[in-house]
């Protein structure tokens, strides 16, 4: 029997060794080897279970979504309608009123009231609009009266009356006094007399209204030349 | 590998919502989502109820993949935040300043991939979701971090953490 040759190995064999003996080299060599683990044979079932379970939900959602929408929808046209029917009735005349029509004359010898003019606008219009298949609405006019000023008549006498104006301003109220003084011309009580209200009762004491403000009748002034 | 036998026809198929095909990529793919769920976890029934959660998402929303080669990594992802949102109560992310001291650092022993295994179930709740997305997953601290509410700085320390402990747990394992 022959003998082989002996081979020998390289100095850093025993370094390498212990370097893969580290526990760094051995973590680096066997991690990705860790053993594989094995779910339940159950598993499998569990998720298609799971998945049609979720594939129902997903259809519910959707339906109910669809569903909403279309409900949202008819909700919004119904609404809609709804609205148009309210703006139609509150459709004013002003609209079937041309506005040639509104130009007043406002001379005293043609005065018109509001109502004549509007009478006279729905007599131009047309048929269709005027006697047409919807019923017709008409804003009910409200007549004002008609505002006249009194007129002014300058007359050719010489007499003027003067009168007092109604806006005048109140006179200022004398202050209450418990003396009465009254003069007077005659001869049997000539002289001076003066009367005292003081010790009588409140009732008496009321200010009697006097000549200068409770006279409010007109002043008649006649001048002849 | 899974990713070799998903090819677009099959993505296509599974967009159409065809129940075969949604079955074989299920077949595919079963072993990866509910290791990585249940090793996240480290229980049973909440593991398979996300794996029932994730592949529902990936079924119903995987006409929205841009990219069709990039499913394996999209249902990866699908999978860590659905574990992450069953156990976000459970999840607790110790004090290190006291725990790290009792760890030793030296480690001379050999282990194998199922011994790796046993000791990753064995981390506390935290260390070991951020050893799972970080060491196993090959997610960046940062994402790792955002999917688990806390900072970057504490996904570090907290995989730091859970290799120390690893090698304890290794070491005990071992000695068992």
């Amino acid at each position: 029997m022959k003998k082989l040759p002996d081979h020998v190995p390289r100095a850093s064999a025993w370094e390498d060794l212990l370097k893969r003996g580290e526990f760094e080299s051995q973590l680096t060599d066997h991690l990705p080897t860790l053993p594989r683990l094995s779910p339940r044979d159950t598993a499998w079932e569990r998720i298609t279970v799971e998945l049609d379970r979720q594939k129902e939900v997903t259809i519910w959602i959707r339906w109910s979504a669809a569903a909403a929408v279309v409900a949202i929808l008819l909700f919004s046209l119904v609404d809609l309608n709804s609205t148009n029917d309210h703006i139609q009735e509150q459709e004013l005349t002003a609209e079937r009123v041309p506005d040639t029509k509104t130009d007043f004359e406002t001379t005293p010898s043609e005065s018109i009231t509001t109502a004549e003019i509007v009478e006279l606008s729905t007599e131009d219009l047309s048929p269709a609009i005027a006697g047409g298949d919807k019923p017709e609405r008409f804003v009910r006019v409200i007549e004002a009266p008609k505002m006249t000023l009194p007129e002014v008549v300058l007359s050719q006498s010489k007499s003027i009356s003067l009168e007092r104006p109604e806006t005048q301003m109140q006179e200022s109220v004398p202050p209450k006094t418990l003396h009465q003084v009254s003069i007077s011309w005659n001869k049997i009580k000539p002289g001076l007399q003066v009367k005292t209200s003081f010790g009588r009762a409140e009732a008496e004491l009321e200010p009697k209204q006097q000549a200068s403000t409770g006279d409010l009748t007109p002043l008649k002034v006649d001048i002849y030349n | 590998m899974e990713k070799g036998r998903i090819d677009l026809r099959l993505i296509e198929q599974v967009i159409d919502q065809d129940r075969k095909a949604q079955f074989q990529l299920f077949e595919l793919t079963k072993g990866m989502v509910y290791s990585m769920a249940f090793r996240i976890l480290n229980d049973e029934d909440t593991a398979h109820d996300v794996l029932q959660d994730t592949y529902v998402k990936v079924f119903q929303e995987i006409r929205n993949l841009k990219h069709p080669e990039a499913l394996i990594s999209w249902m990866k992802t699908i999978t860590a935040r659905k574990a992450i949102e069953k156990a976000k109560k459970r999840l607790r992310f110790e004090e290190l300043s006291s725990a790290e001291d009792q760890v030793e650092d030296h480690f001379e022993s050999w282990f194998d991939a199922e011994l790796l295994d046993q000791a990753i179930r064995s981390l506390p709740s935290g260390s070991r979701a951020v050893f799972m997305l970080v060491a196993v997953e090959g997610y960046p601290h940062l994402e790792a971090s955002r999917m688990l509410g806390i900072s970057e700085s504490t996904s570090k320390s907290q995989l730091n953490y859970a290799k120390k402990l690893l090698k304890t747990r290794i070491k005990t394992l071992l000695q068992a």
